[in-house]
């Protein structure tokens, strides 16, 4: 299944009690402070479940990871990738 | 007056849910916890000392030449005297009592009440008992009596709050076992999800008629005062809503708890996800340490 916003923002809402009322894709939600390193952490696992990729500690930015348009980018990157 | 019943549960189960159904029904007089039981209990309770000899009650009593069953009689009367007379005065012929903290004094409840009672058991998810039983341990601002010994030698909270969940299943189970025709176990997640077979099956065993919009009665009156979880309040509906929290629970501490409990989630029927790795572990924490570090304001390594 091929992961999009609604599913991120999906997990995150259902699974992560993050409030996702007004998420955009370009919206900061870690440095925001919307979503906690913990929950971060569990969405990062979802990422690497859900995109078939394995996380390097280098992958962990804000530029591939603070937006859900941002971490979009990083699982198609990835995928790209192979 | 016709036999009473016990409604046995660690809190967070459901229990207070219970006794609200209970008490609805036109036969049946459930009050809030009045730790009737559970004083009776604590009275009956022993100490096995080293030299193997019980100190208690029971064998203080008997050096005076009082038989244990006439101990036990008149404790039983004395307990079971208040449930009677609350129940004559709601013009029912039947008591039920819940208090949840009851299971861990389950040996001398089952001393107490022997086969003159019914046994109502209930079982929730023992991960989504533990949340709760946080939830509820902070909003209250203390550990109930029954839970200091396992907050004494468990550092992690939700473990040892599973712990007891676990012991206390492990004793309903046991009940179950040694009384099967006494004891009725009711799993919150199916009261919930298939109230209709389940509330049947209830009443069926307690032997009397399952009257009609029951639970829709029971969830509209007003609470009656009294001590039991005030969260069941919130509820007008039998609803689906607190099955799983768990899931949403941070996935390391979940995973603590689940090494300690599955054997107990499994002899219960939960299920349970697989515990984590300790390389799992560790790469989870080195992640969190990263993005503590990407923190605006944070000091760049």
């Amino acid at each position: 299944m091929t992961l999009t916003a609604d599913r991120i923002l999906t997990f995150l809402r259902d699974d992560l009690d993050v409030d996702t009322e007004g998420v955009e894709l370009e919206t900061a939600l870690f440095s925001s402070g919307r979503v906690d390193s913990l929950a971060m952490v569990d969405l990062m696992a979802f990422l690497e479940r859900e995109g078939r990729f394995h996380l390097d500690i280098a992958d962990v930015t804000l530029e591939n990871l603070d937006t859900v348009g941002r971490m979009l980018t990083l699982v198609a990157e990835r995928a790209a990738r192979g | 007056m016709a036999e009473g019943v016990v409604v046995l549960g660690i809190s967070r189960s459901g229990t207070t849910l219970v006794q609200r159904l209970l008490d609805a029904h036109p036969e049946i007089a459930a009050p809030p916890e009045t730790l009737a039981l559970t004083a009776g209990a604590r009275f009956l309770a022993s100490q096995r000392m080293g030299s193997g000899a019980s100190f208690g009650v029971l064998s203080g009593l008997a050096t005076l030449g009082v038989e244990q069953d006439e101990v036990v009689r008149r404790v039983r009367a004395l307990c079971f005297g208040f449930l009677e007379e609350h129940a004559a005065r709601a013009g029912k012929p039947r008591w039920a009592c819940k208090t949840a903290v009851d299971v861990f004094h389950l040996p001398e409840i089952e001393q107490l009440c022997g086969e003159e009672v019914r046994y109502v058991g209930v079982l929730r998810h023992g991960l989504d008992v533990a949340v709760s039983l946080l939830e509820l341990v902070t909003k209250t601002g203390a550990w109930f009596e029954e839970l200091h010994r396992y907050q004494a030698v468990e550092p992690r909270p939700l473990v040892a709050a599973a712990r007891a969940w676990a012991d206390a299943t492990e004793a309903l189970l046991g009940l179950r076992h040694r009384r099967p025709e006494r004891v009725h176990l009711l799993r919150y997640e199916d009261l919930v999800r298939e109230p209709d077979a389940t509330l049947d099956a209830l009443t069926s065993f307690l032997g009397v008629p399952r009257p009609d919009g029951w639970a829709a009665d029971a969830l509209s009156r007003p609470g009656a005062g009294g001590f039991g979880d005030w969260k069941t309040w919130e509820k007008t509906a039998l609803d689906t809503g607190s099955v799983g929290r768990w899931r949403r629970y941070d996935r390391v501490q979940i995973s603590a708890a689940v090494e300690a409990v599955a054997g107990v989630l499994e002899a219960a029927g939960y299920d349970a996800p697989t515990p984590m790795t300790p390389e799992e572990a560790r790469r989870r924490a080195e992640m969190a340490m990263r993005l503590t570090a990407l923190k605006p304001g944070a000091r760049r390594a």
